[in-house]
């Protein structure tokens, strides 16, 4: 297991210079330089608390959460700011059940309502799903680099190769040290910008660099922006499995 | 015998012209109420049933076995993909068809956005089965084969303080889930009888649909009212016609309008139930006020019973004489009833009830909208009749049958 440390910013550019090999920078391919971000940014669990302010024309709203993720498939989170508290949502696979403690009641959310908005905000039910790697759903063209908050990237254009794919074309800004996200873009079919997600700080815990402050506006909306943030973290921790269950949901 | 004692209840009914008529009077208007209320009441239904089948459902739809299962959730997924032969096995048995593609998106405008049902529509075909090109307000215009523009409702064109001309954006997603982006121009509003149209829907021409939402066929082939019936003729055309398909089309199903639209149905059989007790206060008044005044009647006249026994006329003849005044009355208030009742209705049918000022742009389960027009009923007109004969005939036996167990001295004396 290990613990929650924020480290200086030198320390872990150093830590992270020495993983990635700066020499070797200049023959990445697009698809390397996903898989370097993807080995750097997955972790096995993760056990967090955090926040959620949603900003929209009807004003500001914050929720605050406990999570609890094992790899890519399985989740468990709980509000606990007073409206929503204890309201759950749980992911096994690729579905979602919401339990609302007031009505003491499950709900499978299937099909369209995947796509709702996860309480008004500008993630949806189905941004928390199909965590695989990017690989396996895009083509990945290196388009160039671009300075993001003074952060040398990567711009990668991801065209997705099948047409299940919900975000058909994706431009990605991969930090060129430090390999973890730095902006995403997501288009649809048609390529009409859709979502922006700005991610501006990032915590070191053990030797993985995890993003702490992700910024997600919806591009179609006026002043809708939802700022995701993670307070404290532990990764790589032993999690009981049973937590994943929809007995565990309602107990 | 009868002959006499009927000569005798309508010389009763010249004899006492002020009783008679305040009788008679709230007997009529009873009636009347009755008629007019069950004449709104069929009429709201009856519109509703039709602008249900002119703008919503059909006559029915031809939807994929797969659909068929869950038709309350539309689904690209579901598509059909050979309707074109399907369109001209209809056509060849004279049944007009209308391909259509339901899909839901959400529809941005300026800093607005709510969500939308969107129906892809073939703009050559479509009017074949529903009306939707006679309810496009002027100044704007019916949809173009090829051309990316919207048809919206009214209603949702006023929340969103959108004009013709105005071009929306529709976020929604492919047959296969990607997610996928529509510039549409407003090209013309809606405003229909059917409530259902004026808020929460689109429609787009089908070629635009199919191609934006990477689809070869379509979700459901609706069909066409001109040789159909509504209410049982229709599920036996429909009956016929998966007959006639089965062995050509194996994986597509017919369905009428009747399930289609079984929730609403649901509702109408409902509130049929909570209209049939409107009317019967409606009546319960009425025979209220009716036996009120039949009572008084009876309770003026002991004295003269009294003498008419004493003269030697049986108590049976009596009550016959009663009860066939009672009638009379009744025929007489029943008649002027439904003399008021037509005139009322006529008004009903003709100009209707402009309820926009009460329920506005508020969709009230009902598919109507603005002026509730009513229906002609003869059955109900002729059954008010019979039942206002009846029913004075009945509400006279009691006091008379009291009146006559007095003695004649009693009779006499009685104040």
């Amino acid at each position: 297991m290990t613990t929650n440390t924020v480290s200086t910013r030198g320390g872990m550019l150093l830590s992270l210079l020495l993983l990635t090999g700066a020499a070797s920078l200049g023959a990445l391919t697009g698809a390397e330089v996903i898989e370097r971000m993807e080995r750097n940014e997955r972790h096995s669990s993760a056990h967090s608390t955090g926040s959620l302010q949603i900003s929209d024309r009807f004003g500001t709203r914050t929720k605050t959460f406990i999570s609890t993720a094992v790899g890519d498939d399985r989740s468990l989170l709980e509000f606990t700011n007073p409206e929503e508290a204890g309201q759950k949502i749980l992911r096994l696979d690729d579905e979602i059940y919401l339990y609302f403690p007031e009505a003491e009641e499950v709900i499978h959310l299937q099909g369209a309502a995947l796509r709702e908005n996860v309480l008004g905000s500008d993630f949806s039910y189905e941004d928390m799903t199909g965590e695989g790697s990017l690989l396996d759903d895009y083509e990945v063209e290196l388009e160039g680099s671009e300075p993001i908050d003074g952060h040398d990237c990567f711009r990668l254009r991801l065209t997705a190769t099948r047409r299940d794919v919900v975000y058909p074309i994706q431009v990605v800004w991969i930090d060129a040290e430090q390999f973890v996200t730095r902006r995403v873009e997501q288009f649809s079919r048609r390529g009409r910008p859709l979502k922006e997600m700005m991610i501006s700080d990032y915590r070191v815990v053990g030797d993985k660099l995890i993003p702490v402050r992700l910024e997600m506006s919806d591009l179609m909306k006026k002043d809708s922006r939802t700022v995701f943030l993670i307070e404290s973290i532990e990764v790589d921790l032993e999690v009981d499995e049973r937590l994943f269950s929809l007995e565990e949901l309602t107990f | 015998m009868i002959a006499p004692l009927l000569r005798l209840a309508l010389r009763n009914l010249g004899r006492h012209r002020r009783r008679t008529a305040i009788t008679a009077a709230a007997l009529a208007a009873g009636v009347a109420l009755f008629i007019f209320m069950d004449s709104m009441l069929r009429g709201m239904d009856s519109e509703s049933q039709r602008n249900l089948v002119w703008y919503e459902t059909g006559a029915g739809r031809i939807v994929s076995s797969a659909q068929h299962t869950e038709l309350e959730r539309p689904a690209l997924k579901h598509e059909i993909v050979e309707y074109r032969p399907l369109l001209d096995a209809l056509a060849a048995r004279g049944v007009a068809a209308a391909p259509r593609i339901r899909f839901a998106g959400e529809l941005f405008f300026g800093e607005g956005s709510l969500p939308l049902r969107l129906v892809g529509i073939d703009p050559a075909l479509d009017p074949e089965v529903f009306r939707l090109p006679g309810s496009v307000l002027p100044g704007g215009a019916y949809l173009a084969r090829g051309v990316p523009g919207l048809l919206l409702g009214a209603w949702t064109a006023a929340d969103l303080e959108i004009a013709v001309g105005d071009f929306v954006e529709v976020r929604t997603r492919t047959r296969h889930g990607a997610v996928q982006t529509l510039e549409l121009e407003l090209v013309g509003i809606l405003r229909s009888p059917n409530p259902t149209i004026n808020r929460g829907v689109g429609f787009l021409p089908l070629d635009v649909a199919q191609f934006d939402l990477d689809l070869e066929g379509v979700t459901e082939i609706s069909l066409g009212t001109r040789r159909t019936r509504f209410g049982r003729p229709v599920e036996r055309e429909i009956q016929l016609l998966n007959e006639a398909l089965a062995s050509t089309f194996p994986g597509v199903v017919a369905v009428g309008w009747t399930e289609l639209a079984r929730d609403y149905l649901a509702l109408l059989e409902s509130d049929s139930a909570g209209n049939s007790i409107m009317l019967f206060l409606v009546f319960l008044i009425a025979a209220v006020g009716v036996s009120n005044t039949m009572l008084i009647a009876v309770y003026e006249r002991i004295r003269e019973f009294g003498t008419m026994r004493a003269l030697g006329m049986d108590d049976a003849a009596i009550r016959v004489a009663m009860v066939l005044e009672a009638g009379a009355i009744g025929l007489l208030g029943s008649l002027a009833g439904v003399a008021a009742g037509a005139v009322a209705t006529w008004w009903l049918v003709t100009s209707g009830i402009d309820m926009s000022g009460l329920y506005g742009d508020m969709n009230i389960g009902y598919r109507v909208t603005g002026i509730f027009r009513g229906a002609w009923n003869p059955g109900t007109m002729l059954a008010a009749v019979l039942f206002g004969v009846a029913a004075s005939m009945a509400i006279a036996l009691l006091p008379a049958r009291r009146a006559l167990k007095l003695d004649i001295v009693q009779c006499l004396r009685h104040e």
